[in-house]
This record gives structure tokens, C-alpha cells and sequence, in this order.
């Protein structure tokens, strides 16, 4: 029997119960919609609308999951979704499409400017520097399926969610460290000729990657026995 | 609310006692970095079709 179980003693609410449910289903699929960037727009508004039916859920009298989880789990969500689905898109061949070329020409005309200078030029397609083909391999095919599982059972309350979230997040320290050394070693020909320059180098390999460097202190200091499920 | 649980972030049983500051620090970080992803996403496609056309 969980902690969680036996702290509180949850009245049936049944109407509420389902509203939880579909509120944790629109929330999910709105964060790997936000995260697909070509989709963003369309992906807020359900992301937004499964928080509101979550927040009605609880007013109404279901057992929902603290709003820290929540919050820590759809930010994993989007954040792994940007590096998966917006990444693959450059990765597989969907970055031929018009929507794949406006989205990473833009991408490296704005940021990184590898996206731009001699895009689609080798064989695999995509962006041209090796580096970051491999990294991309390892971001797409590897780590971020297992963060956005993870994040799946982290926000269902399942021990091996708490567990395998730990796991994925130390992962991408790992990774964002081959990354930064990447992006500074190449720094003239990426963000040197892009519209924001430094600011670019900041913005897309500092801010962004901070995630895990919150979300671990929190991973590793939470009471597990609440991940019971 | 009608069953007996705070949820507010620091308050809910998730986190033991001696870490309530951290996690009330911690959530606000972390919604920080949550709407900044999101708000990017919403802006990203739409910026560089205004500003450097399709491709």
C-alpha cells in the first residue's frame, strides 16, 4: 500500500476522476505538440486546456498529483519533444518538406547558423557538421524516447518513472556537456554568422539545458514512496 | 477540495519537511523554464515565417 494511499483516504468522485484522466491525456499530447516547434501554436491551447480540466478536477473533488509533479513533468515533456520531434525532423528526411526547410533555415539564420550555411548539402541531409549528426543520433534515437517515457511514469506516480527520470536526466547533463564543447569549438562558423551571435550561444546551449540542473536536486530529494504506483 | 491533502508545491506529500524551501525554489524555477520552453514553441514557426519567409 503506497504512502500516498494511506495519507489520505480518497472519497469517490467519479465525474471528477474522468476529468482527471482526460485533463492528464490533453496535458501530455499538448506538451509533445508544443514541443514539435512546426506545431507549437496548436499545441499551447491543449496543454492549457488539459491544465484547466486538471485544476476543475481537483475543485471537484478527485485526487490528483501534487502541481510540482506536474509541472516538472510537462516541462520534461516539451523539452524532450524539442529534442526529439522538432530535432528529428532535421534528422530524418522531413527536413527535404517545405515546413522541415523553413523551420531549420530559420532556426539557422536566427540562432545557429550551421542550420543555414550548407544545409542539406551531405548525403544523410540536414544540418552538415558531423558533431552534431552524432549528437543528434544520440539525442533523437536514445535518450529523449527514454525521457519522455520516463516523464510518462513520473506523472502517473510510477516508481520506475521516479527512477528511469533520474537516469534520462543525467544522460543529458552527459550529453549537453559533448554538446557546449561542440557548439563553442565551432562557434565562428555556427553562431558567428547568425542574427543573435552570442546571445544565440546562450539562448539555445545554456538556457535551455538548465532543466536538469533544477529537476535533479528535486528527483533526488522527494519522498519516493509517493511513486508507488 | 474535498479530500484532506495539500498540493501546493513545498506542501504536498511528496516532499519531506526538511526540503520545503527547496522544492517551493525549485517549482518556481522549474515553471519558469516550463513557460519559456512553451512560449518559444508558440513563437519559433511563426517568427521565421514572418521574417525569413518559407523555404
Amino acid at each position: 500500500m503506497s504512502a500516498l494511499r494511506t495519507l489520505v483516504k480518497p472519497a469517490s468522485h467519479p465525474a471528477a476522476d474522468a476529468l482527471a484522466k482526460r485533463g492528464d491525456k490533453w496535458f501530455f499530447v499538448g506538451c509533445l505538440i508544443c514541443g514539435t516547434w512546426v506545431f507549437g501554436p496548436i499545441g499551447a491551447p491543449i496543454l492549457i486546456a488539459g491544465l484547466v480540466m486538471l485544476r476543475q478536477a481537483e475543485k471537484a473533488g478527485a485526487l490528483i498529483r501534487p502541481w510540482t509533479v506536474t509541472v516538472i513533468g510537462g516541462l520534461i515533456l516539451v523539452d524532450a519533444s524539442v529534442n526529439m520531434l522538432a530535432w528529428g525532423v532535421d534528422m530524418f528526411p522531413a527536413h527535404d518538406t517545405v515546413l522541415g526547410r523553413t523551420l531549420f533555415t530559420g532556426y539557422g539564420l536566427f540562432g545557429d547558423g550551421a542550420y543555414a550555411a550548407f544545409y542539406n548539402t551531405t548525403h544523410i541531409g540536414g544540418v552538415n557538421i558531423s558533431g552534431e549528426k552524432g549528437c543528434q543520433f544520440a539525442f533523437v534515437l536514445f535518450v529523449m524516447p527514454i525521457r519522455i517515457a520516463a516523464a510518462w511514469g513520473l506523472l502517473k506516480m510510477k516508481r520506475w518513472g521516479l527512477q528511469w527520470t533520474i537516469i534520462a536526466n543525467w544522460l543529458y547533463i552527459a550529453i549537453w556537456a559533448c554538446y557546449v564543447v561542440l557548439m563553442s569549438m565551432d562557434f565562428p562558423r555556427r553562431f558567428g554568422i547568425s542574427q543573435l551571435g552570442v546571445l544565440g550561444f546562450w539562448l539555445e546551449g545554456g538556457l535551455p539545458f538548465l532543466g536538469p540542473v533544477v529537476l535533479l536536486p528535486y528527483l533526488h530529494s522527494v519522498n519516493r514512496e509517493c511513486w508507488s504506483e | 477540495m474535498s479530500v484532506d491533502r495539500d498540493n501546493r508545491p513545498g506542501h504536498s506529500p511528496e516532499t519531506p519537511p526538511e526540503f520545503r524551501n527547496l522544492h517551493r525554489a525549485l517549482f518556481v524555477v522549474a515553471a519558469f523554464f516550463f513557460i519559456y520552453l512553451v512560449v518559444e514553441a508558440i513563437v519559433m514557426m511563426p517568427y521565421f515565417i514572418v521574417h525569413f519567409g518559407w523555404q
